[in-house]
């Protein structure tokens, strides 16, 4: 089985399912796009897994763009390994890895039998929504670095970074929740049980008094671990907050739980009545469901990242004119490093190349390629776009450029203390429950009726419980946060949901936000070209290095090669060569004396062959699907600001949505950008900056709502308030539409429990309302205001065309 | 009546074996992903047949 490479047209590649656009890799009767995506097939051919390709069609990830080499050296290093490593013995080791690849049931049928492609993998398990997998190796047997190559080869490279191994502690948190949970329940069920004689009697249900007793002292038992367990953080919060001489939420219902518990204790020793057990466990019970419902964490995002998270973990350096791959920790000032092609400059560095072209659309935002030269500073974050360049290390990791633009926002989080308005609600509801409760209870012992006081008291305080207010809010944002991950919008938390609802002006960044991130459009303007002419252009543009010449030649892609003499090329000017007999010539306007006739800024490289210019390529930015058509309408609801880190080129394109008036500001630096915002605070605007890298993460901190577009697998995702699919930006004005819901929904089931609450506390109040009604009618508001949030936002969303 | 006691001790017991599997299967981790294994018990068992071939 040999391979042979032929021309074919509307081919699909078996293994990733991309068109081969001119160039098809035949081998064993598949087409593949690519010999990446070949070789990958080939491992799994060899080791009988071809059912990797019947779960899915086309499961695989493109290998074609995966060209960028990876140096695992660093992973053979003890302290790596004891750092990514998360359990050891004498023969076994236990890691966890981040997969961004993993997409489809194919990823994982293949990911859990890695044990047939290497007999050192004992298991292997897949974290699904996490993106991770979990594999037991025999280290004997298989190196960790033997472990990575294997799955980079078969097309699923992890994410080697420390921080993003460290999630377990979501996951206890998460159980120690579901143990409340659950308690909370069984108790709650029990004593409702137990408490069904007390509700249809005066406490005498039975004729025998050590049975009605027998009942009471069993509900006790089951309620204490509700108070001690399940209710414990409504008293550790309350506590926090009272001794800030502050007031929260959690106060009032600490206070009721506890009234409820002491009360009930004590009618219990004194009159042999239940009291309110069920009650208190009750309100436990919904509450802690509210929570768990509200706060479910979204598995795959993090929201937090750390700097090191973006820089890579090792480096090569050379030392004694050997290259050698170390972790980056171990790197020291003035140690000579060797940055590839397409890799991250992990810190400040002086490049000791004569020139070399870098990215810093991480950085800055700025699209455009940068060449420096020899001894200027190159800042951490860069991408390295020439050939290998060498550099001296000038600053530690820990103090480079990007790690101080970190940690100026990471020290100015402001909007966290903010109670919500819904919260603000719920306080003043639970202030004058608390009076009435109060008032009642003083009008009875004024009359002398203890019992009528007490009933009243506790009757009142439990049948208007903030319980139904406070259900209300949690499963509404609850719903809502959920039906909006479902539309490709992850928001943080309740509180931002709450936030993004009153966003009044938007603030964008270009690149990577209204245009797609690292990819330039290329237009050929001009006469048309026939195959020599193409095969001559990209013959020549193959000679240079240049981020335009090499964008040139992506374009044309694969055509032949022709021979070529007499390569020349001129710093800032173009390149030529003579190819077949032709002089043909690659370069500005300026060099090749024509006239630039457009009326439009973009990057231009004309073309001569044979002394005729042909015309020019023209290199923009790609613009997203649909976006002019969103910020459309979007600008009829909102004020629209663009603030781009990047050049005026686009400026005729933009001025259509943004005006200069409203603060359309291009070359902007980070700190101008926060400068923008601040101003735009200050004039009364709630401000959504909107953006896609780093050179966001000043903004995102100081407006009010960071919002970060993402591509697929872009781990480059500075903190943030609020994550967007990129595919879903056009969906985004009815996203922020059906948001406002949240509060028409809220209102709607205010309006419902006060109803309720008028019903309960009128009859409460003049001390006739029976614990059996309140019983009753306590679980009824719960359940019928769940109920009618989860069916009203469900309305709501459909009704603006989500998934559901 | 005496023997509602009884009862109780029944209810409760049953009860609280119940609660008990629920904190062990969370201890056991079997609420921590309810995603893949949905996906997983879908896959064939074809794997064992291509291993004898």
């Amino acid at each position: 089985m040999g391979n042979k490479v032929s021309i074919n047209t509307n081919v699909q590649c078996y293994h990733c399912g991309d068109d081969c656009n001119i160039k098809v890799v035949q081998y064993d009767e598949k087409q593949f796009c690519c010999s990446g995506c070949k070789s990958v097939y080939e491992i799994l051919q060899q080791n009988k897994l071809c059912n990797y390709y019947s779960i899915t069609q086309s499961p695989g990830k493109s290998q074609s763009k995966s060209a960028i080499p990876a140096y695992f050296d660093f992973l053979d290093e003890k302290e790596t390994q004891e750092k990514l490593i998360h359990f050891k013995n004498k023969t076994q080791s236990h890691i966890n890895l981040s997969i961004p690849n993993m997409h489809c049931s194919s990823c994982i049928w293949l990911l859990e039998n890695l044990f047939q492609l290497h007999k050192g993998i004992a298991s292997s398990r897949v974290h699904f929504l996490k993106k991770e997998l979990k594999v037991v190796f025999e280290h004997d047997e298989i190196s960790l670095k033997e472990l990575i190559v294997l799955l980079k080869k078969i097309g699923y490279e992890p994410n080697l970074s420390v921080n993003d191994l460290q999630a377990d502690n979501i996951k206890i948190v998460n159980r120690k929740q579901l143990y409340k949970i659950g308690i909370a329940g069984f108790c709650f069920g029990n004593i409702m049980m137990l408490s069904l004689p007390d509700y249809f009697s005066n406490g005498n249900f039975f004729k025998e008094p050590f049975l009605n007793n027998a009942f009471n002292y069993t509900a006790l038992m089951l309620s204490l671990p509700v108070l001690f367990f399940c209710a414990k953080e409504f008293f550790v919060s309350s506590y926090q907050i009272i001794k800030q001489k502050q007031i929260n939420i959690d106060v009032p219902i600490a206070f009721a739980i506890l009234v409820a518990f002491l009360v009930s204790v004590f009618q219990i020793i004194i009159s042999e009545r239940m009291g309110y057990l069920d009650s208190m466990s009750g309100i436990v019970f919904f509450m802690l469901l509210g929570r768990f419902f509200q706060n479910r964490t979204y598995n795959q995002l993090t929201f937090q990242k750390n700097i090191s998270s973006y820089l890579p973990l090792s480096v090569n350096i050379i030392e004694e004119n050997i290259e050698k791959n170390i972790s980056l920790q171990r790197i020291k000032i003035g140690d000579e490093i060797i940055v590839r092609h397409q890799e991250i400059v992990p810190t400040d560095s002086i490049l000791l190349n004569e020139s070399a072209w870098f990215d810093y659309s991480f950085v800055t935002g700025e699209s455009a390629w940068v060449q420096k030269f020899q001894h200027e500073v190159i800042y951490a974050g860069a991408i390295q776009k020439s050939a290998n360049s060498n550099m001296t290390i000038s600053k530690k990791p820990s103090q480079s450029y990007i790690t101080d633009l970190w940690n100026s926002n990471q020290a100015n989080k402001f909007h966290l203390n903010n109670i919500q308005k819904t919260e603000k609600i719920n306080l003043y509801f639970s202030a004058i429950v608390l009076i009435l409760g109060i008032t009642a209870c003083l009008y009875w012992m004024f009359q002398n009726q203890y019992q009528q006081a007490f009933s009243s008291l506790i009757t009142v305080w439990i049948v208007a419980c903030p319980c139904a207010l406070l259900l209300s809010s949690t499963f509404t944002n609850g719903n809502f946060l959920m039906l909006l991950s479902q539309n490709g919008l992850y928001v943080k938390n309740a509180a931002a949901l709450e936030m993004l609802s009153k966003v009044n002006t938007f603030v964008f960044d270009k690149t990577g936000t209204l245009t797609k991130a690292n990819q330039s459009h290329i237009d050929f303007v001009g006469k048309d070209l026939n195959r020599d002419d193409w095969n001559m252009i990209y013959t020549l543009s193959y000679q240079s290095i240049h981020p335009l010449s090499k964008a040139i030649k992506n374009y044309i892609q694969n055509t032949n090669m022709l021979f070529i003499e007499n390569y020349k090329s001129y710093y800032g000017k173009g390149i030529e060569a003579d190819i077949d007999g032709k002089r043909i010539k690659l370069g500005s306007s300026n060099w090749l004396q024509v006239q630039d006739n457009s009326n439009n800024h973009f990057t231009k490289v004309f073309v001569q062959i044979a002394d005729e210019v042909l015309g020019y390529f023209e290199i923009k930015n790609e613009y997203r699907k649909n976006i002019f058509s969103v910020l459309t309408t979007l600008k009829s609801k909102y004020k629209l600001v663009l603030l781009s880190g990047d050049n005026d080129a686009e400026k005729k394109n933009l001025e259509k949505i943004f005006t200069e008036k409203d603060g359309l500001q291009f070359n902007c630096m980070p700190e101008q950008k926060t400068n923008a915002i601040r101003e735009m605070q200050s004039q009364g605007n709630i401000t959504m900056m909107i953006g896609d890298g780093l050179n966001d993460a000043l903004a995102f901190e100081k407006s009010n709502i960071g919002m970060a577009v993402v591509e697929d697998d872009n781990h480059f995702l500075p903190s943030c308030d609020v994550i967007l699919k990129a595919e879903k930006l056009s969906s985004l004005p009815s996203l922020m539409h059906f948001l406002k819901y949240a509060n028409t929904i809220l209102i709607i089931c205010f309006v419902v429990s006060i109803v309720y609450n008028i019903i309960g506390l009128s009859f409460a109040m003049q001390g006739k309302l029976a614990p059996v009604v309140a019983a009753i009618l306590m679980p009824l508001s719960t359940v019928s205001i769940v109920a009618l949030s989860y069916f009203l936002s469900r309305y709501f969303a459909k009704r603006h065309q989500l998934n559901i | 009546m005496s023997a509602m006691i009884l009862l109780i001790g029944f209810s409760l017991s049953i009860a609280i074996g119940f609660l008990i599997a629920f904190i062990r299967s969370t201890k056991n981790g079997q609420f921590d992903d309810v995603h893949t294994p949905s996906i997983r018990i879908l896959f064939d068992d074809e794997k064992i047949n291509t291993d004898k071939e």
